[in-house]
């Protein structure tokens, strides 16, 4: 059956009779398969997560980058279970933009809905924002960037709802000082970052950080502790990292890397000092020169957005507010890592 | 629709929630969620803009330019001709509400033609589910191919 031909027959359904039937189902996985509880820290916060039976325990919790947290009262609690070890699926969809584009925030403002056709995989928050549901057909079927990013949309909506906003960035320095670096995909952030990791700079995030004003001053907060760089650049340029590589496929060809919780490369939480848009030197040579604030702000906000369903107005304000209260800079990336990395670490000095 | 004088055409809103937009140092920055597509617009255009989120009809705009002692006809016709821009990229619409006095600009502006740049290469970000079947149940499938 074709969508068109689906979302004609739908039966139009509201956020809260959607999320009744959702919470049923999930209780139904529970009698299925016993619940496994789990508490992890992040960003500063208690994280429960329920599982209903272990099929996807570690799938989804192995790359966060929290560790253990204290127990009730979470700042968010997810219920989570699959199709395949329960035999329970998710009710119907509860309306046409579900069906046809994979998104919708229609459902009375705020109950926030991702469904990925591709992955299988079904993601709730709201009404209340210390609430989400993660469904997904089969442990099997969560694809590797998922694995290596959980909840990454659930936490984006989590994050708007607090006063935060998941930022398309990475974060390298300290926790007194730190770099947040801007720019599009492919543009070289990783690489920049994993270069000041090499430096002896601790890594905070390659690609996501949770931002928020902490007594008006920016602060970044860690979600997961893997990281993406392209295959030919870690072999390369930072064969020194080769040794955290996983084996998770990246469909881009890409080597995924995790850093070990404890031992001292990763950062949980940094102020940030310094926010860097990333660019390539033509004469290949490294060179940080300032930046205006408002080319700061359109380097950041559109990845940012973009990639995260539903959020809106107030995380573009938050980001510009962050933007304003930190010196910006732009990055010609030489070829020298080294190099560059020696660059980098005169802004977090 | 109107700002006092009867012309339902001076009156508009930035188009949210499909559009979000933000000004820094005088620069607009506007993301559309619908096509992938971001502007930004400086000086002048960041300026009306401004103007537009904060409740300002363009006649009150052109007014406000008009202290900076370029032509009324330049600044007329480049207001005009930036607000159809804006309006044929979906990204303001007609207004609803009163229109606000409470806009006034920080500084004198000599007008200046206000410029839409256009980036696109974002497109492919958009959070799209590829053309797909579907289940029993009625949820998407991606659709294998043949």
């Amino acid at each position: 059956m074709n969508s068109e031909a689906a979302a004609a027959r739908l039966e139009p359904t509201t956020g809260p009779a959607f999320l009744a039937k959702l919470s049923e189902r999930f209780e139904r996985a529970l009698e299925r398969r016993p619940s496994h509880r789990l508490f992890l820290e992040l960003a500063g916060r208690s994280l429960a997560l329920e599982f209903a039976g272990p099929a996807l325990t570690d799938v989804l919790t192995d790359y966060l980058a929290g560790g253990s947290a204290a127990h009730d009262p979470a700042a968010l609690a997810i219920n989570i279970w699959d199709s395949e070890s329960t035999d329970v699926d998710p009710p119907p969809p509860p309306c046409h933009a579900l069906v046809s584009r994979g998104f919708s925030s229609e459902l009375g403002g705020q109950l926030k809905l991702a469904f990925s056709a591709a992955s299988s995989t079904l993601q709730a928050h709201g009404p209340e924002v210390d609430r989400a549901h993660y469904w997904v057909r089969s442990p099997l079927a969560v694809p590797s960037w998922e694995v290596a990013q959980p909840f990454r949309t659930l936490l984006g909506w989590w994050a708007e709802s607090i006063g935060a906003v998941l930022t398309h960035a990475a974060v390298v320095g300290g926790p007194d000082r730190a770099i947040l670096f801007a720019g599009a995909s492919g543009a070289g952030k990783s690489t920049s970052a994993l270069a000041c990791l090499v430096a002896g700079m601790r890594l905070l995030s390659d690609d996501s950080a949770l931002l928020e004003l902490e007594d008006g001053h920016p602060v970044a907060h860690a979600l997961y502790r893997t990281a993406k760089v392209d295959r030919q650049q870690l072999q390369s340029r930072l064969p020194s990292l080769k040794g955290f590589e996983t084996a998770l496929a990246h469909d881009r060809g890409k080597a995924i890397l995790a850093f070990p919780r404890q031992g001292g490369a990763l950062l949980r939480k940094a102020r940030i000092t310094a926010i860097v848009t990333q660019g390539l030197a033509i004469d290949g040579k490294s060179r940080v020169l300032p930046e205006s604030k408002a080319r700061t702000l359109r380097v950041l906000a559109p990845s940012t957005l973009l990639q995260s369903a539903g959020n809106g107005q107030k995380a573009l304000r938050l980001l510009a507010e962050i933007v304003q209260r930190v010196p910006c800079y732009r990055l010609q990336a030489g070829h020298d890592l080294t190099d560059l990395a020696k660059r980098l670490a005169e802004l977090v000095s | 629709m109107t700002d006092g004088t009867g012309d339902a055409r001076l009156l508009y809103k930035i188009n949210e929630p499909g559009v979000v937009a933000q000004v820094v140092e005088g620069e607009a920055l506007l993301i559309a969620f619908e096509t992938g597509k971001y502007y930004s617009s400086a000086d002048a255009g960041g300026l009306i803009i401004e103007a537009i989120q904060q409740g300002a009809s363009l006649t009150r705009i052109v007014a406000a330019f008009s202290k900076g002692g370029s032509s009324a006809e330049a600044i007329e016709s480049g207001v005009a001709a930036f607000v159809e821009q804006l309006v044929m990229e979906r990204l303001i619409v007609p207004g609803e509400a009163q229109p606000s006095s409470d806009w006034a600009p920080t500084s004198t502006l000599t007008f200046r033609t206000p410029v839409l740049h256009t980036y696109t290469d974002l497109e492919d970000l958009l959070v799209l589910d590829p053309i797909h079947d579907v289940d029993a149940a009625g949820w998407p499938v991606a659709r294998v191919p043949a």
